[in-house]
């Protein structure tokens, strides 16, 4: 059974990185299941392979829209596709980071990889049920899916 | 550490103490050496000085008698010329005086300062009392002499100078002295000789000796260097060997994995220790530090307390090793290694053993050796793991083993349904409190009615895990301010509730595969074929495959045989829910069900839904104990009568559940209602008792004191309520008190598509 604490931390990784970098703070909605592996994959998705005491995947996904306006909160006027990306990138980073930090050596995480709707399949679930945890930032919603086994 | 290489260590041992005791004897030789060889040496080279200075000393005065003869002479001849004496006599009293002084002292045994001792050689003691004999006869004749101090002449001018009286005394004496000496000087000058000859052959003896020591001594050096010689070489093998033990030694604690340390009395490590310890511990060295420093951060206050006391216990003799290290408590000690929350931060495992060190018999030292244990602790928990999923997936197995097949099926069936509306649920949008409160009360209902419908079939592992998640959403209930946050506990024991129900399935499947192989292959094609679509959730394959008769006439039956299994099996799971629940509560009840045939199929699930509750109601809350009942002239057994009927000529359907226990009590549902905060004293002294009994329907009222899995949350008449309103239904509630509760439901005899479908 995936332990609430672990979920917690790669949520927390991301609304705080939301808080830091575009100065707007971001609320967590309600988590649900995604009970078949097909990936919840917005526009854009971070994502990063877990392996160690856990195997699975965590990753960020959010709609252009909203990765468009953070790059605008972080001023930054190229909201070009490349900046995207490397904004879902850093988000995922953060979230490895944070995950690092955390679980120390038991869990060894990859370097996160940047997939879009074309090549949702890298986000795919690879075991089991993913926990689905919507992150509101102002008007928007991205989601934190974790998969872990 | 291997047995041999222990043994090596011994032998080594015994090796080095006996090389150091043979070094020990090659010292005492040397030192005996320099006694026995060089101490006769320095005693014959002092005896040669020493004879060398008497020689020379015994030449000097052997010149002395003739002197003194000389001196007489002299003194004679000019007596005769009337010529100046006193120089002459001056002379024999230095030569008289110097030879008296010296034959005092030789007769005496000489003396190193002025004849360097004349030893003990009998001639040459013999000539000097020879010579003193002859000197104290010859000196009387020379002292008269020598002390003459008187003037011999006198002088006038008749007869010029002339000897006077003293002149011729001592003319006299002086003519004696000289006769004397022509007698004795020889003889002197013999002695002196002879004495002189004896000392030289007692130098030459001396001498000889002298060499023959020197001989040995070279000779004994010879050997004493041979013999370091030799020993330097063997000790070279043995410092070669004890090299190569060190060395072997050092390659063990540099490789061993296992932390290994010397403990003294003072319970401080020693200097040796493998590398393995700084690193378990991550210090630079572990040298030094006591036990209680090594582990004062890395385990708790209590632990290290008693760690501390169990290592003096083993310097203890009246203590059996074998039996405290069974009380060790330093077994899989939990370390944090690494600045909790950094990078390099784990979770180390340590097994800590002790072993006492004997030298002579007594207890020098405790060995502890520290092993990594983390990952025999991590497969130890994936076994439990494993070993729990196991049991809980032979639990489920054996408790579906007691289900009917059909009311199993159908369960899953409708937790599949529950599942995904529950799910929805939780991924409607929400951002504020107040809507995340809203999603409670729907998941409350929910996992209510799953709960409930697995009691009633004897499923008790959805049952305790729907409890669980109905604790945590009551938990979240009494919460003011909720955050998407707060969901995340809910939402494992969701998803392990979700995976425990896909197990049961999965079982389901297999058993139904197992039962087929055994099965008859025809008449009972229907009872596989229902549990084999059990696993897809299908239900209208499931009745399509119930048999391999695929005629309408065939399906009908077929239809007929499954809903007249689900009744009967209904009826069997009202009675086995109420069973369940009496047992826990400590009551005795028995449940009669009339016309349960006459429940439209469209109903079957909210009917059931609202049976669960129901039964659940009038057993917790109803049906007293049987010593309550018989107090009051009942019978032990409490009766719950359950009746279905059609009414309205069949455009309503009804359905009634009556217990003969202690009825609603108006007053104390009152009490109860004001006291959960659920209306005002004003507003419940203003009910009438026919209101006031139907604020049991008000969500989150109960009566029960606890919270247990059957009551305490005020969830399960508010379901009723829930499922009347949803279908259109009404319901009234009868009650005498101490005697019955009667609760009617009459619905339409057609369903309301959507709310059945909701259900």
């Amino acid at each position: 059974m995936l332990d609430a604490e672990e979920v917690r931390t790669f949520v927390q990784g991301t609304v705080h990185f939301f808080e830091t970098a575009t100065g707007h703070a971001a609320t967590v909605g309600s988590p649900y299941l995604c009970i078949d592996k097909s990936a919840v994959v917005q526009d854009y998705a971070g994502v990063i392979g877990i392996s160690g005491n856990r195997e699975g995947k965590v990753y960020f996904t959010a709609p252009r829209g909203m990765l468009s306006v953070m790059l605008m909160c972080m001023n930054e006027t190229d909201t070009g596709e490349q900046n995207v990306r490397d904004l879902v990138g850093e988000v995922a980073n953060t979230i490895s980071g944070n995950a690092r930090r955390d679980f120390g050596r038991n869990f060894v995480i990859s370097t996160p990889t940047v997939c879009d709707r074309t090549n949702a399949s890298t986000a795919a679930a690879t075991t089991g049920r993913s926990f689905v945890i919507p992150i509101n930032w102002r008007s928007y919603a991205a989601n934190v899916v974790v998969c872990l086994q | 550490m291997s047995k041999t290489k222990i043994q090596t260590g011994k032998k080594l041992s015994t090796r080095m103490q006996g090389a150091r005791a043979v070094w020990v004897a090659v010292g005492i030789l040397a030192l005996a050496f320099l006694v026995g060889v060089l101490a006769p040496a320095w005693y014959f080279a002092g005896r040669l000085v020493d004879n060398n200075t008497a020689v020379r000393a015994i030449g000097e005065l052997q010149q002395q008698p003739s002197r003194m003869q000389a001196a007489l002479s002299s003194i004679q001849d000019r007596l005769r010329a009337r010529g100046f004496v006193r120089d002459s006599i001056e002379q024999l009293k230095r030569a008289t005086s110097q030879f008296e002084s010296a034959t005092a002292t030789l007769e005496a045994g000489g003396g190193s300062s002025t004849f360097g001792g004349l030893g003990n050689d009998d001639d040459v003691h013999n000539t000097i009392v020879e010579m003193t004999q002859a000197w104290k006869k010859y000196q009387p004749a020379l002292a008269p002499v020598a002390n003459f101090t008187s003037i011999p002449y006198s002088d006038s001018e008749r007869e010029g100078t002339q000897l006077n009286v003293d002149g011729r005394d001592l003319q006299q004496k002086v003519t004696n002295a000289v006769t004397q000496a022509r007698a004795y000087t020889p003889q002197l000058e013999k002695n002196l000789a002879q004495i002189i000859a004896g000392l030289q052959s007692s130098s030459d003896a001396l001498a000889t000796a002298l060499r023959t020591v020197v001989l040995i001594g070279v000779g004994l050096a010879g050997a004493l260097a041979a013999l370091v010689g030799y020993l330097s070489l063997a000790r070279g093998k043995q410092a070669a060997a004890a090299t190569a033990a060190r060395q072997q030694t050092e390659d063990i604690l540099r490789t061993v994995r296992e932390g290994l340390f010397l403990l003294d009395a003072d319970l401080k490590i020693g200097e040796i220790h493998s590398d393995a310890t700084a690193q378990l511990f991550q210090r630079e060295s572990v040298a030094g530090i006591t036990f209680e420093d090594l582990l004062r951060n890395l385990v708790s206050a209590k632990t290290l307390a008693i760690a501390t006391k169990f290592v003096k216990v083993l310097w203890s003799e009246r203590t059996k090793e074998n039996l405290i290290r069974s009380i060790n408590p330093l077994n899989e000690v939990e370390l944090q290694v690494g600045e909790k929350g950094s990078k390099d931060a784990e979770l180390r495992y340590l097994e800590f053993n002790f072993h006492r060190v004997r030298r002579d018999g007594a207890i020098t030292h405790v060995l502890v050796s520290v092993a990594d244990v983390t990952a025999r602790v991590a497969l130890a928990a994936q076994l439990k793991g494993a070993q729990d999923s196991a049991q809980t997936q032979m639990d489920a197995f054996l408790s579906i083993l007691h289900v009917d097949p059909n009311q199993l099926s159908s369960f899953l069936d409708d937790s599949d349904v529950a599942f995904k509306m529950i799910n929805a649920t939780l991924r409607d949008p929400a951002r504020d409190s107040a809507s995340f409160r809203r999603k409670i009360d729907g998941l409350f209902r929910q996992i209510h009615s799953i709960k409930g419908e697995a009691a009633a079939i004897g499923l008790g592992s959805m049952e305790t895990r729907s409890h669980a998640l109905e604790s945590d959403l009551a938990a979240l209930r009494e919460r003011t301010d909720l955050t998407g946050d707060d969901f995340l506990p809910l939402l494992t024991k969701f998803d392990d509730l979700v995976s425990h129900s896909q197990s049961v399935r999965e079982m389901v499947t297999k058993l139904a595969s197992f039962r087929d192989s055994f099965a008859p292959k025809a008449g009972h094609a229907s009872a596989a074929g229902g549990h084999a679509s059990a696993s897809t959730g299908d239900t209208t394959s499931r009745h399509r495959a119930l048999g391999a008769d695929s005629s309408p006439s065939g399906e009908h039956a077929a239809e007929a045989t499954l809903q007249r299994s689900a009744r009967e099996g209904f009826v069997a799971s009202a009675q086995q829910l109420a069973d369940r629940i009496a047992n826990d509560n400590g009551k005795k009840v028995v449940v009669t069900c009339r016309g349960h045939d006459q429940v439209p199929e469209s109903y079957r699930r909210p009917v059931k839904d609202v049976l669960i509750q129901l039964i659940r109601n009038a057993v917790v809350h109803g049906i007293e104990t049987p010593a309550e009942r018989q107090a009051q002239g009942k019978a032990a057994e409490g009766h719950i009568r359950i009746n279905f009927e059609m009414t309205e000529g069949g455009r309503a359907f009804r359905m009634q559940c009556e217990d003969d226990g202690r009825g609603l009590t108006p007053e104390k549902l009152r009490k109860t209602a004001v006291a959960k905060g659920i209306i005002s004293q004003a507003d419940a002294a203003a009910l009438s008792d026919q209101e006031a009994m139907m604020l049991v329907f008000r969500s989150g009222f109960s009566t029960a004191k606890d919270v247990t899995r059957d009551a305490g949350r005020g969830v399960g008449m508010d379901v009723i309520a829930e499922i009347a309103a949803r279908l259109g239904g009404r319901i009234s509630l009868n009650s005498e008190i101490g005697k019955n509760m009667k609760l009617s439901l009459s619905f339409p005899a057609q369903a309301n598509a959507a709310g059945v479908v909701a259900a």
